[in-house]
């Protein structure tokens, strides 16, 4: 045990850190209190402050003229209440909201999805609600409606840029009938969130795209191959949130639940399924 | 801005929402047809009767997807059906009446539609094993068109027989007279080509619609057979059923002539092999045995499924005995068997007046009887021909005497009849 030392030494220390502490807390009433945060800053000014003019404004070292640098100080101190003030004033509401939502909400409204569910593809043996079959994909978002200034459509304009697929293979052994659809689309949407500034809310999107659909027939062993390219209409309907991750982070979990339909020619493909990913 | 955009996506609208494929007859379009080297290939054909390329529908048949049939004896709906006519049976069995298929298409460069999976293939196949069917039977076997109208195709219906079981029927392809419509089935043992692909099975089902139409006038439910199936045995009706399963088989085999195959004797070629498909071989002796002799005249339709078949493939493989070597004899004995179904001459009647006839009498509705009116409608030119037959069907069916006499008219024979007396001859393969 070195008991003895530590108060040998620890006492000294106590003693000096509150004579040095002293003059730090020795303040004008006219100045304002400090922050502990503050501290270290004030210490490194402490001792070019001492040998200005009490009046006279700090001198930066990079200024020599003093008017100057108050004069920069002043525009300082206008500018970080000019943003609340344009948006208290109404007289540049849009503007003033823009710099808001910039400040509350800094992501940049892109987001990555992978998504997956059920196809429920046009029937060609007359099933209600078409041939079910697994498929799979990923979206791009972006909320292009931030490029517009407007609070209303800030969030509720997005679109996304989609590739889904899905695969069918049937027939006996001899006679295989093998089906691969590719989807590709951009379909613009319409949010309403549920109340001010919610994460999540209800959306419709209606864009387009094209299918291109390789098929394989295959008879003992044979294949003899095609495909073809045809336009399609996306539309449909769905629920997308963003829920935050961290409080200190923009990083975003996206997600969607959806109902969707692709018309390509006389055929209708209907999607359910859901997505998942980041937004940021 | 908003203009162009609105122009845009009405644009695309119209260019994605039309292009449904041309279905102006004739369509060209790919099916899987018997190549001659027995493979099955993607062959360009012409649709001459389509009129909905996507719904598989046209002069010849319109498909149905989805639907149920269920016939149950227990069935409040279905009892109360009965004796109220076709139409009310019809509408006990079928519970769902299913709804229109899409069929979905790629056009090649020269403009002609591929079937893009695997079901169409089955559709546009079915379609054109049909319309050849339609074809052979009015202008090979003179069948007039107007006997002919649409028919419906139930395509991978869920076709429940609830008294012999509670799952679906699956692996067949079935004219079924009820609700006057081909079943296609699902497939589930089936390894190699579907039933609706195979165009011998698909013209075997056609026949016996053909014969539904004539010898029943298209009764869902014929009165014969309602009438004979109340009794214990039932060997008028086990003739005819054998009959429309043996006949069918002929129809297919003559059919398949014009086909790029070539005459195909096996009607299950293809999709079944092994001993299942051996026994509705036209081309080997069958000839009948004692055993099957006896269950033809005492055992009840219910238990005599298979015996169907196995007497009707000894009709079948007599008559093809007697024509195979000549294509003008082929015609002609087909046009004769077509023409034996319905004749209202009393010198020679069909089998539909002697299935009248012997309505309340089933004993009286024999194999022989009704072939005799198959032999009356030989024309009397064709006498080789018709000796062929007599001594075919006579000795493959191993007539008695009494058998013998009912084929030939005995005492009653009149110049239709068979010019000689049928020589018997041996007959080694017994089914």
């Amino acid at each position: 045990m070195k008991t003895a030392n530590l108060h040998s030494w620890l006492l000294p220390c106590l003693l000096g850190g509150l004579t040095l502490a002293a003059p730090t807390f020795a303040q004008d009433e006219d100045t304002p209190y400090t922050y502990p945060d503050e501290e270290e800053s004030e210490k490194k000014s402490s001792s070019r402050r001492r040998t200005q003019d009490e009046d006279s404004p700090y001198a930066y070292p990079d200024e020599e003229n003093p008017e100057r640098a108050q004069k920069r100080r002043r525009r300082q101190e206008e500018d970080t209440a000019e943003d609340f003030r344009r948006a208290a004033e109404g007289d540049e509401e849009e503007q003033g909201y823009e710099r808001m939502s910039r400040l509350d909400d800094p992501n940049t409204g892109v987001a990555f999805e992978v998504l997956g569910g059920a196809m429920f593809l046009s029937s060609p043996r007359g099933q209600l609600v078409g041939d079910l079959l697994p498929a799979v994909g990923g979206r791009f978002t972006w909320e292009y409606g931030r490029l517009l200034g407007s609070e209303a459509l800030r969030e509720a304009l997005w679109f996304d840029v989609r590739y889904t697929y899905a695969g069918q293979r049937e027939g006996t052994k001899l006679i295989v009938g093998d089906r691969q659809l590719h989807y590709a689309t951009i379909a613009p949407a319409y949010e309403l969130t549920f109340g001010e500034s919610s994460d999540y809310g209800a959306y419709a999107q209606v864009g387009g795209g094209f299918v291109y659909e390789r098929t394989t027939l295959e008879v003992g062993g044979k294949l003899t191959p095609l495909d073809g390219t045809q336009l399609l209409i996306q539309y449909g309907v769905g629920l997308r949130g963003r829920t935050k991750l961290s409080l200190e982070s923009n990083v975003r979990l996206a997600w969607r639940v959806e109902l969707m339909r692709f018309r390509r020619g006389y055929q209708d493909d209907t999607f359910v399924g859901a997505s998942l990913g980041t937004a940021f | 801005m908003v203009r162009k955009l609105t122009a845009a996506a009405a644009a695309l609208a119209t260019l994605t929402a039309s292009c449904a494929p041309p279905s102006q007859p004739p369509v060209k379009v790919r099916a899987l047809v018997l190549s001659s080297n027995g493979e099955y290939t993607p062959t360009e054909v012409e649709l001459k009767t389509i009129t909905d390329i996507v719904a598989m529908e046209g002069q010849v048949m319109k498909v149905v997807g989805g639907a149920l049939i269920r016939v149950d004896s227990q069935d409040p709906e279905f009892n109360a059906a009965q004796g109220k006519g076709d139409e009310a049976y019809k509408r006990a069995v079928l519970k769902d009446v299913g709804r229109p298929v899409t069929a979905s298409y790629i056009t090649d460069e020269k403009g002609v539609l591929w079937p893009a999976d695997f079901h169409t293939w089955n559709l546009v196949t079915t379609y054109y094993n049909l319309e050849r069917a339609r074809d052979y039977f009015i202008n090979t076997a003179e069948v007039k068109v107007a006997e002919l109208p649409q028919a419906t195709t139930y395509y991978f219906p869920e076709f429940v027989l609830a008294d012999s079981s509670d799952e679906p029927q699956v692996d067949n392809a079935i004219y079924f007279s009820p609700v006057q419509a081909f079943l296609v089935l699902p497939f589930k043992e089936i390894e190699k080509a579907p039933m609706a692909l195979n165009a011998s099975i698909l013209t075997h089902e056609y026949a016996h619609l053909v014969f539904n139409r004539r010898v029943y006038e298209g009764q869902g439910v014929p009165v014969p057979l309602q009438s004979w199936s109340l009794d214990g045995s039932t060997p008028g009706l086990n003739a005819i059923k054998a009959l429309d399963e043996g006949l069918a088989d002929f129809h297919a085999y003559v059919a398949s002539c014009q086909t790029s195959y070539n005459c195909n004797p096996r009607v299950l070629y293809t999709t079944l092999e092994g001993p299942q498909a051996e026994a509705r071989d036209l081309s080997k002796k069958w000839c009948m045995g004692t055993e099957l002799k006896q269950q033809l005249q005492l055992a009840n339709f219910g238990q005599f499924t298979e015996g169907q078949y196995l007497v009707g493939t000894i009709v079948a493989s007599a008559l093809y005995e007697s024509a195979s070597t000549s294509p003008a004899w082929r015609q002609v004995l087909a046009r004769a068997v077509v023409a034996a179904y319905s004749d209202l001459d009393t010198v020679k009647p069909g089998l539909a007046q002697l299935a009248k006839t012997y309505t309340t009498d089933q004993y009286g509705f024999t194999l022989a009887r009704a072939l005799r009116a198959l032999i009356q409608h030989i024309p009397n030119g064709e006498d080789e021909l018709k000796n062929r037959v007599c001594s075919n069907l006579a000795t493959r069916l191993r007539f008695t005497d009494k058998e013998i006499a009912e084929f030939t008219g005995g005492a009653q024979s009149g110049p239709s009849d068979c010019p000689q007396t049928p020589t018997i001859n041996d007959c080694s393969i017994t089914p």
